[in-house]
């Protein structure tokens, strides 16, 4: 007798075994069982090693870069999707009650999929990675996975098409969707992305859609799919509401494909397209919140018997509602974090992570974990082994995970506040690492709990009490129908579902989010603002050497932890230099804006230490930064170089080629560190600890003072002061020996005179250019008065002798072309024998000059930009060049010249100085193609910027156009002057 | 009207099969689903986000400014 609709659920299911290949659905689900237990658990160690640094030693395939796309990757298409995969095997056949078409590539694709899971990874230890976030796989694996989405696709829709039911349920919608939806995303993703060649912001565009088509067109669709299938299943109950799910489904369907820019809002790409992502994101609360009141209204009325059940079944039933639960709170998390001001606090810190383990693990993990439950038992004829196990996995993961969604989303509030009001960025990542020790611990307690799991259905397999199917409760007093076409619903066929959410809503929104924006001319040219004129220039692309350490870059994965653009907000410009430009980006294929700042943002980093310092750094960042979480990278050095010897390790070419590239970040915008406003900050009111004898007061000034130094100075400097901290040894020039009390820029006269507490703190706030030291700005003013003291006690010139008056700077004279002339032969008769006739530090004696220490000491380059090695250090404003020649520098060969030298001459000097700067810098604007008719204005600004004195009164005009030329033209028998 | 838990009519005698009451069953895979309807609350949901979707994009298709 054919069972009728009123016999119940499990009567119609009893002769629908025939439909599903049974030993096909097993053994996709095994695979998924040892996924979804290795994934999550490389999750766990990539956690350990945020607050254990060195977990794991220094082995290149173990560090943290390339361990990150094992994890991400293998949670989104390991744990969840050969889970999916396995699960469609069963729900497609039902829901169309015929067998699935072709069913047996169910077998080959169960051992590509395999392959490339496991060979994909291995991949990623070896350092084979595309550049782009949740797209990392280079091209074999790509065609591997194609290969198995692209058939499982046909299959499905051949399926569905084909069907005997005459209906077509929700999980079909999205299952057939979200095929379609993916199958055209890695076009998009490994095909169009990393080979058609387009511009860094266009690139990024686009790349901001293919992730959140990663999560919202394939996790999201999938996920979804497998709840509507198992929850009226599990909680025995009619879905509450058909209507519900068109509303949810139409809405995901439509606003969905828009909402990737928000990855990348206050970038570069184009404000409208940023604008519409940040409506759609937030029109998704419409389909949360249906589905949510679906699911629980499909639960409604069974309370007590989901809570208090403990079969199969039952747990099922609590994690689809307890995942739910979850995705109700990470999707309303994700809505509101695309608002211009919630991102502008959150984006880039774990507030992001919180959400997207809020959604992945939270609620699509837990979905599959489900539908596993409910199947086992169907699938090995045995009921649940162990329902005590299945309840400490429930609790595991309720406490564990509630504790790193909670963390996570409070510690990127927290870091996010810090950093908005000027924190120094290692400040905060010192302030995270509780809360990422705790995010261990939760990490590990859901661990477990999946350990549980895979236990209870191994034991359940082999042990488990037979299974018999629970008989129908006959409390349905509603006559039911076959499924059929619901009157004027928009999902009455299947040719809808693919055409128009499959195909033209995700078409529309590529064409309108990520094709429309590439056609603007300021996402394809390299025209850029320079930031010292505001005249337009061009960027420049990578050298070759440029190019391989681009490639090393992406290679160890430095860009999962530090971005690569400048926000115009929470003052970013003021903490990292000039807001990002698009025309910067033209060269970055793949570009590499990031979405993650575990450490700072990279843009401006090129020129902002030397190389020395770089290889310090990498050789082992806590010599150099105590408080640093970043790898070590041991593997970037010659080997001959690192098992002792004299000298320091040395970069081998991947490691000078990487550095190389992050010295050209941020350079295309001109010499911008010049007129970088927090760089010329000026100095404190100067004050000596123990005058008139220690006070409680001096005692905490020198302890913060103390803690300063320990945390931003001691891997140069040294413990003691004596500049042999653990770093030095890369470093040239050497660091500051303080135990000599000995130091370069001072406002105070005299041979190596002690310094004002200004000039300190001038220098600490500015750093010094083209060395190790970098600016301290970000330090609070406290700090950096107190390490100052604190750097006194180093030396006991401090306590035998007295800081003279600062010299004071007479009033600059204006800039006259006389003047420029007198200034040019001052500076042959005086400088050049160190300086070179035209300030190139080429002087005949310049090579054996020593200072103090015995260590070479290199003339200035006054030609140089910021930030180039053995150009000027501090700057070439008036004030600064005036009190430089008239005190000398400390240490050094460079003589007091205010001693022999009138001011007036000191003065002319400077402004020739200055001019050969000026001369230099124009030439580098119009090698990068400031236009010729600009090159006047840009001479004035650029004088303008050095000098209040260029500009006086009509002379302007006459002085910043004829300084250049007498800058320019070779002075007869003495050699051009720039 | 009645809510979907507690059906008061059979939808057989329901003139609209699809009213909200109607139960349609899916038989091979044994799940049955509800008509169902979509509540108020939901819909001044959407109209509002809808409003306010409308003036977002208007008032920031440029950078204020």
């Amino acid at each position: 007798m054919t069972p009728t609709p009123a016999d119940g659920p499990e009567a119609l299911n009893a002769d629908n075994d025939a439909l599903v290949d049974h030993r096909l659905v097993r053994a996709w689900l095994w695979s998924a069982l040892v996924w979804l237990t290795l994934f999550p658990l490389v999750g766990l160690m990539l956690s350990i090693k945020f607050h254990v640094p060195d977990f794991l030693g220094t082995e290149p395939w173990l560090t943290f870069g390339r361990i990150r796309p094992v994890h991400v990757n293998g949670v989104i298409f390991g744990a969840f999707s050969t889970a999916v995969l396995g699960l469609g095997y069963w729900l497609v056949p039902r829901l169309c009650g015929r067998p699935m078409a072709k069913a047996h590539w169910g077998r080959w694709q169960l051992w590509v999929w395999n392959v490339f899971l496991f060979a994909g990874s291995a991949s990623f230890l070896l350092g084979h990675n595309l550049g782009f976030e949740a797209d990392e796989f280079t091209w074999p694996f790509n065609i591997l996975r194609a290969l198995v989405m692209v058939t499982f696709t046909a299959q499905v829709l051949v399926t569905v098409f084909r069907r005997k039911e005459r209906g077509l349920y929700v999980s079909l919608w999205y299952f057939m969707a979200g095929l379609v939806w993916t199958v055209l995303n890695l076009i998009l993703g490994n095909i169009i992305l990393p080979y058609v060649p387009m511009s860094g912001v266009n690139n990024a565009a686009l790349h901001g859609l293919f992730i959140h088509y990663v999560v919202g067109l394939w996790i999201t669709p999938m996920g979804l799919a497998v709840i509507y299938y198992f929850l009226p299943l599990a909680v025995k109950k009619p879905l509450y509401a058909h209507k519900l799910s068109l509303l949810g489904f139409w809405t995901i369907a439509f606003f969905y494909p828009f909402v990737g820019t928000h990855h990348y809002l206050y970038s570069p790409i184009p404000y409208h397209t940023q604008t519409v992502s940040i409506v759609t994101s937030m029109m998704l609360i419409i389909p949360v919140w249906a589905v949510t009141v679906n699911f629980f209204g499909t639960a409604m009325g069974r309370w007590g018997r989901i809570a208090g059940g403990r079969d199969a079944d039952a747990y099922a039933a609590k994690f689809l509602l307890l995942g739910a639960v979850f995705y109700w709170f990470g999707c309303f998390q994700g809505s509101v974090e695309a608002l211009r001001r919630i991102q502008q606090l959150t984006h880039f810190s774990d507030f992001v992570i919180g959400h997207s383990h809020g959604t992945i693990f939270g609620a699509f993990i837990l979905f599959i974990v489900a539908g596993i439950y409910y199947l086992w038992p169907r699938l090995t004829g045995r009921q649940l082994a162990h329902p005590r196990l299945a309840s400490w996995h429930l609790w595991l993961t309720i406490m564990g995970f509630s504790v790193m969604f909670v963390g996570l989303v409070f510690q990127g509030l927290v870091q996010g506040t810090m950093l908005e009001n000027g924190a120094n960025f290692v400040d905060s990542v010192v302030e995270m690492k509780p809360w990422w020790f705790t995010r261990t611990l939760a990490g590990a307690t859901m661990d477990i709990g999946i350990l549980l799991f895979v236990i209870n259905l191994v034991r359940t397999a082999r042990h488990g009490a037979p299974f018999v199917a629970e008989a129908p409760e006959p409390e349905e007093p509603t006559e039911a129908r076959p499924a059929g076409e619901v009157k004027g619903g928009l999902v009455a066929a299947p040719s809808r579902v693919v055409l128009i959410a499959g195909v033209l809503f995700f078409g529309t929104a590529v064409f309108t989010q990520g094709i429309l924006p590439s056609i603007s001319t300021a996402t394809n040219t390299p025209d850029v603002t320079d930031q010292a004129t505001g005249l337009t220039i061009r960027a420049t692309d990578y050298t070759p050497q440029e190019k391989r350490g681009r490639h090393v870059y992406i290679r160890e994965g430095c860009w999962y932890c530090h971005s690569q653009y400048v926000r115009p907000v929470t003052g970013e410009d003021r903490r990292w230099g000039p807001v990002s430009q698009a025309g910067e980006y033209v060269f970055d294929q793949p570009h590499l804006l990031s979405t993650r700042r575990i450490g700072p943002d990279l843009t401006r980093v090129g020129l902002k230490y030397g190389n020395g310092w770089h290889a310090a750094h990498h050789w082992n960042p806590r010599d150099v930064v105590p408080d640093s979480i970043m790898p070590r990278f041991p593997w970037l050095f010659d080997p001959t170089t690192t098992s002792g010897g004299d000298g320091p390790p040395e970069l081998n070419d991947d490691g000078k080629a990487l550095v190389a590239y992050l010295q050209k970040l941020g350079t295309n915008i001109g010499d911008w560190r010049e007129t970088f406003a927090p760089t010329r900050l000026g100095g404190g009111a100067a004050f000596t600890v123990g005058a008139g004898g220690a006070s409680g007061a001096d005692n905490r000034i020198l302890a913060l003072g103390r803690d300063v130094y320990s945390r931003r100075c001691v891997g140069c400097h040294g413990v003691k002061g004596d500049g042999n901290g653990p770093s030095a040894r890369f470093l040239d020039p050497k660091p500051r020996d303080f135990t000599k009390g000995i130091f370069k820029f001072r406002s105070t006269p005299g041979k190596d005179s002690l310094p004002t507490d200004a000039d300190l703190y001038i220098t600490i706030s500015h750093g010094l250019w083209g060395t190790a030291m970098p600016p301290w700005y970000n330090l609070s003013t406290d700090e950096r008065m107190a390490v100052i003291q604190y750097v006194k006690t180093f030396s006991d010139r401090w306590q035998k002798q007295e800081v003279v008056p600062a010299v004071a700077v007479p009033e600059e004279p204006a800039v006259t072309t006389a003047a420029l002339r007198a200034g040019r032969t001052s500076f042959e008769a005086r400088c050049a024998l160190c300086h070179g006739k035209q300030g190139h530090g080429d002087g005949p004696i310049s090579r054996a000059l020593k200072d103090t220490w015995g260590h070479a000491a290199h003339p200035a380059n006054f030609t140089l930009p910021a930030g180039t090695p053995r150009g000027v250090k501090l700057g070439h404003d008036s004030a600064h060049l005036f009190k430089t020649i008239y005190t000398g520098v400390g240490g050094t060969p460079m003589p007091v010249f205010g001693e022999q030298v009138k001011p007036d001459e000191i003065w002319n000097i400077v402004h020739y100085v200055q001019s050969l700067r000026v001369a230099a810098h124009v030439d580098e604007l119009q090698a990068d193609g400031l236009d010729s008719g600009e090159v006047t204005t840009a001479r004035r600004q650029l004088w303008d910027d050095l000098s209040p004195a260029a500009s006086r009164g009509d002379i302007e005009a006459r002085v910043t156009e004829e300084g250049a030329a007498v800058a320019a033209a070779p002075a007869a028998g003495t050699g051009g002057a720039g | 009207m009645s809510g979907p838990d507690t059906p008061k009519g059979n939808p057989a005698q329901d003139p609209d099969e699809n009213g909200e009451d109607a139960l349609h069953v899916y038989r091979a895979a044994g799940i049955r689903e509800r008509t169902g309807h979509v509540p108020v609350w939901l819909w001044a949901v959407c109209v509002g986000l809808a409003v306010w979707g409308g003036y977002y994009i208007v008032r920031f298709w440029t950078p204020p400014g």
